[in-house]
């Protein structure tokens, strides 16, 4: 489970986040969408370890994410892209990262076949298609076989197939007792899949739960989205 | 610092020999290293030994082991693969001493391959003793060797704390190459420089101060204290 509880983050004079706390469950799908700006990324970064929060705590199966042991087999992540440099090879890529997380070699001809790149092993990344860089960053983040799956805007520049893809393998590693987080500025594209949504606006969590209870009263998750903002700020 | 696991410090060497840059580095160094020594050899006055010869291109082969550590830590901030990195060794200095350790490791194969080269061109081409390191020893050459090795790691260092590249390429090779000839034409105590006390390691008795044990631990000091801010740097701050 990740667990996010009043998490708030401060770069110089702005405010990034404000008390955010949400939870993602295993054995589901759990949305976290808002606009570009929103505060998504920041809030994954600090869950993955990379960023340091003002306030608040981001662990994973109750441990902060630098305690774990081997963080690759616990969380999968991806974050802008590919998180290659251009001139390696996929292989290189992927071959290193295993190297460093303790998993088997074997694994990255097998995640390279899992996103379709099986005949790109040796092609540098500079040379990927947006989409391509996208598949190398799942392929990364499925290299340890981990239990969750924390991603930051994984359907970016996938076409309709790949974005079929992606919400068919996040469906298969949840149904298997995976959890999976996932961020997203196009709620269109990612409501299919959500079982849980987290709604954020401005650094600020405007509704949380069920996909069902979120929309309910609205025509669609983008509506409701709109209809929660306008409410928070006039409200604030 | 915790010790790195073997695994880290493999995936470390991995990564490098994936960078085209390095490779590229690697193997052309050796090339250079040799026409550079057959360049000196062919100006140099009769009796002139090959070792003396191979160690007057030491200044050129810092260029090849400063290259080494800064495309180590540079590529890792352009794609923002340092995001994957520390997401797979989530512990900073861990990191820090894993990739300094490979960084080590290619800079002394990168310096030993220039040497060597270095060392057949001028025996070759030179008009000194014919059989390499006969008159000069091998202790020189030993001490080119670490020498530039530990160049390699400030360049490394002085990348991780500044993030950039072009940056740390740009400011060591300028503190290299023009800073400290420049300083050593008007004072004695561009001794303390690091490339200067280093080269005491290779050119004994050069300096009336410092002797090469000397040297050698002032340029540690500067490598030391450069790995040190790097590690606290990237301890504290956001990737």
């Amino acid at each position: 489970m990740l667990s996010i509880t009043g998490l708030a983050k401060r770069h110089g004079p702005h405010q990034v986040l404000h008390d955010v706390t949400f939870h993602a469950l295993p054995g589901r799908v759990t949305a976290f969408l808002g606009p570009n700006g929103a505060g998504k990324s920041s809030t994954l970064r600090i869950l993955l370890g990379l960023d340091r929060a003002t306030a608040g705590t981001a662990l994973v199966d109750g441990r902060p994410y630098r305690a774990l042991r081997d963080p690759l087999r616990t969380v999968g992540s991806m974050l802008d892209g590919p998180g290659a440099h251009r001139s390696r090879t996929a292989r290189n890529h992927l071959s290193w990262v295993a190297r460093a997380a303790g998993v088997p070699q074997r694994r990255v001809d097998e995640v390279l076949a899992q996103v379709g790149l099986a005949g790109a092993g040796r092609t540098r990344v500079g040379r990927f298609s947006l989409g391509m860089g996208q598949r190398l960053g799942l392929a990364t983040a499925l290299l340890g076989e981990p239990r969750a799956l924390v991603l930051d805007e994984p359907v970016n520049g996938l076409d309709p197939e790949g974005i079929r893809w992606i919400r068919g393998l996040l469906r298969g590693h949840a149904d298997a007792g995976g959890t999976v987080l996932l961020s997203s500025h196009l709620m269109g594209e990612v409501a299919g899949v959500a079982d849980d949504v987290v709604l954020l606006a401005g650094g600020r969590v405007v509704a949380a739960g069920l996909l069902t209870d979120v929309t309910a009263g609205h025509a669609s998750l983008e509506d409701a989205f709109f209809a929660l903002t306008t409410t928070t700020e006039a409200t604030r | 610092m915790s010790a790195p696991p073997a695994r880290v410090v493999t995936a470390e060497l991995v990564k490098l020999r994936g960078l085209p840059a390095v490779v590229g580095v690697v193997l052309g160094t050796p090339v250079v290293a040799a026409t550079l020594a057959a360049a000196h050899a062919a100006a140099a006055a009769a009796g002139a030994s090959a070792g003396g010869l191979a160690l007057a291109t030491v200044p050129y082969l810092q260029v090849a082991t400063v290259l080494v550590g800064v495309l180590a830590a540079g590529t890792e901030h352009a794609g923002r693969q340092i995001a994957t990195t520390l997401t797979v060794t989530p512990a900073r200095w861990r990191h820090l001493a894993a990739q300094s350790l490979a960084v080590a490791a290619t800079s002394a194969l990168t310096a030993c391959a220039g040497l060597a080269a270095a060392l057949t061109a001028a025996a070759a081409w030179g008009p000194g003793d014919g059989v390499p390191g006969a008159r000069s020893g091998v202790r020189p050459l030993l001490g080119a060797l670490v020498a530039l090795v530990l160049v390699g790691l400030l360049a490394h260092a002085v990348t991780v704390l500044t993030r950039s590249l072009v940056g740390a390429l740009v400011a060591t090779l300028t503190l290299l190459l023009v800073v400290s000839p420049l300083v050593a034409a008007v004072t004695e105590h561009a001794r303390w420089l690091p490339d200067r006390a280093g080269s005491l390691l290779y050119l004994p008795g050069r300096d009336p101060v410092l002797g090469p044990v000397g040297g050698g631990l002032v340029l540690v000091a500067w490598v030391a204290a450069a790995v040190l801010a790097a590690g606290c740097a990237s301890a504290r701050r956001d990737v």
